[in-house]
């Protein structure tokens, strides 16, 4: 289920702007048939949903040179401070995860395209 | 990535399998006009061709782990897209089993054919002259190599009727295609 | 149609066809003797060769850049990512990190060693400790063991970096040897 598009699409640039998010994914599993639609228009990446009051928050991203860790902790903040709502739940989906610093032989382990 | 453009398809469908969408993407150009080139032929319409194909590449990416050999993936690709166009043409035609009734083109003459001499034009109009169902047997089994009981299964006849379809297919395509020389 | 023999064989244009099929055998010698049945057989061969060609020939005029982006980015929208696997951390925030995730950071680690192209990777995480097996191809010429080590050290880095992980067996098969100029 996915937010109000201005609420997400708040939340969503919020989100890129969090150190070590390189993309962000659609939270939510697209049904199969929609793929064309979805092409065409554009949604809201975050998933927002409300339950009694409070927001329950699932983004989807993709981690390039930090800790996983840290940066869904970081996300998560974020998050709040945009909902403005600190017992907002999140969920964090690490979708991508690219090496942590580049390889010992010189190159770098994730290649730009 | 440049390593993967010159990798072997079987090393690509096992990291595409993985979820690798460079692999695939590279899979994707490499064998996609040749798949379309084939569902063209099944559905005489190239912009058919090019949907069936996307649709059929979407879902390949969705079963990649269900591939059993690698290095097969581009006949597997064909599997799902002969599926894929069938599918479309039994949806295109009234549920009752009358072969299209379409007019003929008339081929160029030897004389005539200046422009399209090639042999292959001559061969490409008479195979979208043949009714779509002749057409089909004759692509799953010379263009794929499907047995008969493949192409049974692919149309839902049987292989029985699959045999007497290729043969009125060849008598037709072999008699045309002499009127051509 | 369906009935005329061809030549002096006694068969029919459908037999024939079916003979074709099977790749002529077993062997029928009314037919492989019959000289017009020969002529029937080898214009199905010519004709079933000139159809492979006409996709072939087809094919080669390749596809607009827009038909591939197409099926580019939705693939990369879909991202097929496998299970879940729970990152723990704090009562915070719940953070899951996909299998498919992993695996890419592992394949990637796998792919930076000179020479080295990873195939297939298995990953599989319990409470925090991570075992990966990887199944990768090596160019000829270099030193399999020591490519085998270098890739080890490289997947063990970018695991125990990337989170509060324990990496626990990471495997390392070589089943293909690459030539270093491969197809085009």
């Amino acid at each position: 289920m996915s937010g109000t598009g201005e609420l997400a699409a708040r939340v969503d640039a919020a989100i890129r702007e969090v150190p070590g998010v390189a993309e962000l994914y659609f939270a939510a599993p697209l049904p199969a048939r929609l793929w064309r639609v979805a092409v065409e228009r554009s949604e809201a990446y975050t998933s927002i949903a409300e339950r009694d009051g409070a927001y329950d928050v699932t983004a989807s991203i993709g981690v390039e040179r930090a800790r996983a860790d840290t940066v869904a902790g970081a996300v998560a903040a974020r998050v709040r401070e945009v909902l403005e709502q600190p017992e907002a739940t999140v969920t964090v989906r690490v979708s991508r995860l690219s090496a942590a610093r580049p390889a010992r032989n010189g190159l770098s382990a994730a290649e730009p395209e | 990535m440049d390593r993967l453009l010159s990798a072997e398809d079987g090393i690509l469908a096992q990291r595409a399998a993985d979820g690798d969408e460079r692999a695939f993407a590279v899979l994707v150009r490499r064998h996609g006009p040749y798949l379309v080139a084939f569902a063209t032929r099944i559905l005489r319409s190239r912009a058919d061709a090019d949907d069936c194909v996307q649709e059929a590449l979407i879902v390949a990416w969705r079963r990649l782990p269900e591939l059993r050999e690698p290095d097969r993936v581009r006949a597997w690709f064909s599997t799902i897209v002969a599926r894929k166009a069938t599918d479309r043409l039994r949806a295109r035609r009234p549920s009752t089993p009358i072969e299209d009734a379409e007019p003929l083109s008339t081929l160029p003459s030897p004389d005539e054919s200046a422009l399209t001499s090639s042999q292959l034009d001559a061969l490409r109009t008479v195979l979208d002259d043949l009714p779509a169902e002749q057409r089909t047997a004759w692509l799953l089994r010379e263009v794929s190599g499907y047995s008969y009981d493949e192409i049974a299964r692919e149309l839902g006849i049987s292989a029985t009727a699959v045999r007497g379809r290729l043969a009125r297919a060849r008598a037709t395509v072999f008699e045309r295609m002499q009127e051509w020389r | 149609m369906a009935t005329e023999t061809i030549g002096e064989s006694g068969y029919t244009l459908e037999d024939l066809s079916e003979y074709h099929d099977r790749g002529r055998v077993p062997a029928v010698a009314a037919i492989d003797g019959d000289p017009q049945c020969r002529a029937v057989l080898d214009s199905m061969d010519r004709l079933g060769a000139l159809s492979r060609e006409l996709v072939e020939t087809d094919a080669a005029q390749g596809l607009e850049e827009s038909w591939f982006e197409q099926i580019i980015g939705e693939v990369a929208r879909e991202s097929r990512a496998g299970r879940d696997l729970p990152l723990g951390a704090d009562d915070d925030v719940r953070v899951v990190v996909t299998e498919g995730a992993v695996r890419g950071l592992v394949r990637d680690a796998g792919d930076a060693v000179d020479g080295v192209l990873v195939e297939r990777v298995d990953v599989a995480v319990e409470e925090g400790r991570v075992d990966v097996a990887l199944t990768i191809s090596v160019i000829y010429g270099h030193a399999l063991a020591d490519v085998a080590a270098r890739v080890r050290a490289e997947v063990h880095a970018a695991i125990s970096e990337s989170a509060a992980w324990n990496v626990g067996e990471i495997d390392v098969t070589i089943d293909a040897l690459r030539m270093r100029e491969e197809r085009s």
